[in-house]
């Protein structure tokens, strides 16, 4: 039971990840590829109508953590807890920004605006990178299981890390890269003329960067977390997930040149669904790897409520689940297509 | 909060009555005052609801079971919860402050279907700038 709902936890994490980094991708891009006031719009006409959704999935593996893992989620969002409300705080700003630029006709309200939605996206892109990064590096759990990370210590992975050193920073500027990428498909996908031209732009650049930033994560994360890598030769099946990321950078450059933004986008989600998946396959069955004392982790199994609870809440996800993806389904298909510009809405 | 809440209901009831009865509604005046004047409070009655239920729990947080001063995150400084705390106080009273101005000049707008017909006053906008 415990590894299902580490699997669905992981996948929520995932859908997420894909879901709203989009709109977070198009945030970041939306100063570089949208000048003047109708290309924003068209900017926020392409996100709006599905952004509000996408981040429920981010409330959705939060809660089914706290349900699944309660000890996990007690220890983390305390250890976390700094970065946890500035992320709060951002998500706030970018849902700001992307509303009430609409409500006044002004332009430096516009602007500001814009601003607000742009920076907010780029920061949280970092943040969850962040994230991941501390995730996979380890933080120093006691003996009862709890921790707390400072900001920043040093900056050095070492006994004494802060949320933020070389190597979480590093994972950060992947996740940027990512989800800039991502982002820049889906608008290139959303709209067509300028837009279209220059969010391909942005993609074809910093496809190179991700590549960069893929190969020097990889190698920072086998020095930082040696360990990743015994998941792998316990599982070898588990080599499918590096080939993925593989396959999915090289099918994503050969769309996007071909100005076919579905499969591009689509490769893109393959991307993070793969990054995010190989992470949870490594570290399997810890869920917080302690870096102070491997028996200090917190697995699956000593940070999970009860048997009874994990099967009957399996259920309740299920249907839970079927609602939303049905959901999901009905509306990307009402907005599919290229979006307008019309006398209402953003 | 209840008390509010059951107003609400009998209001509603009324409103009801006048707008199904000939559609009567929208030319009772003091039915269109009283609405009008309650807008108030739904807030009011939120945030009794709220209060009631947070500080009515304590000491519990899960009653019967667990103090409150039992739970809290140990390893989080008094200083990072003041911190976020500032943080939100900052930004929610930024929000409610954007909140009260673009209402100002929705309200100064006018009803929508009047613009149509004839340029709307702009109270809102002119008074407040």
């Amino acid at each position: 039971m415990e590894t299902v709902w580490f699997v669905l936890v992981a996948l929520m994490l995932t859908a997420y990840a894909a879901l709203d980094g989009f709109d977070l991708g198009a945030g970041i891009i939306n100063l570089m590829v949208a000048r003047n006031h109708d290309e924003r719009r068209l900017v926020l006409r392409a996100i709006g109508p599905v952004w509000d959704g996408n981040e429920v999935w981010l409330l959705a593996a939060g809660g089914a953590l706290f349900f699944a893992f309660p000890m996990l989620y007690a220890s983390s969002f305390s250890g976390f807890y700094l970065p946890l409300m500035i992320v709060l705080w951002l998500l706030m700003l970018r849902g700001v920004g992307v509303e009430l630029r609409s409500h006044v006709n002004d332009p430096l309200w516009w602007s500001f605006f814009d601003f607000v939605f742009s920076v907010s996206s780029l920061l949280l892109a970092i943040f969850f990178g962040a994230a991941i990064g501390n995730v996979v590096r380890g933080v120093p759990l006691d003996a009862n299981g709890y921790f707390f990370e400072p900001l920043w210590t040093n900056f050095r992975v070492g006994a004494n890390p802060g949320i933020l050193d070389w190597y979480t920073v590093l994972t950060g500027v992947l996740a940027l890269a990512t989800l800039t990428l991502h982002g820049a498909h889906y608008i290139a996908l959303k709209t067509d003329g300028e837009l279209n031209k220059r969010s391909q732009r942005v993609a074809l650049i910093t496809w190179w960067i991700l590549v960069f930033a893929t190969l020097v994560s990889l190698a920072a994360t086998l020095y930082v977390r040696p360990q990743v890598v015994d998941n792998f030769r316990l599982r070898p099946w588990g080599w499918i997930i590096p080939i993925a990321v593989l396959v999915s950078l090289l099918t994503m450059r050969f769309f996007a040149r071909k100005d076919r933004y579905l499969p591009a986008f689509l490769s893109s989600t393959t991307y993070i669904a793969a990054m995010l998946g190989g992470a949870a396959f490594a570290m399997y069955p810890n869920l917080l790897s302690a870096s102070t004392d491997p028996s200090f982790s917190l697995t699956i199994y000593n940070a999970r409520t009860g048997a009874y609870s994990l099967s009957v809440g399996l259920i309740w996800w299920a249907i839970g689940m079927a609602l939303a993806i049905g959901y999901f389904v009905f509306l990307y298909r009402s907005f599919s297509g290229k979006v307008r510009l019309d006398q209402e809405g953003y | 909060m209840v008390g509010l809440g059951t107003i609400f209901i009998l209001e509603m009831f009324v409103a009801l009555f006048l707008l199904l009865w000939r559609n009567r509604l929208f030319e009772t005046r003091w039915m269109l005052w009283i609405l009008m004047l309650s807008f108030p409070f739904p807030y009011i009655a939120n945030t009794a609801g709220w209060i009631t239920a947070e500080v009515g729990r304590q000491p519990w947080l899960v009653y019967g079971l667990l103090r409150t001063h039992q739970g809290y995150s140990a390893n989080v400084s008094a200083g990072n919860g003041l911190f976020t705390l500032l943080g939100f106080m900052g930004m929610y009273t930024v929000l409610s402050i954007l909140f009260i101005i673009l209402l100002w000049r929705e309200v100064g707008h006018g009803p929508a279907f009047l613009s149509k017909k004839e340029p709307a006053p702009i109270v809102g906008e002119q008074a407040t700038i």
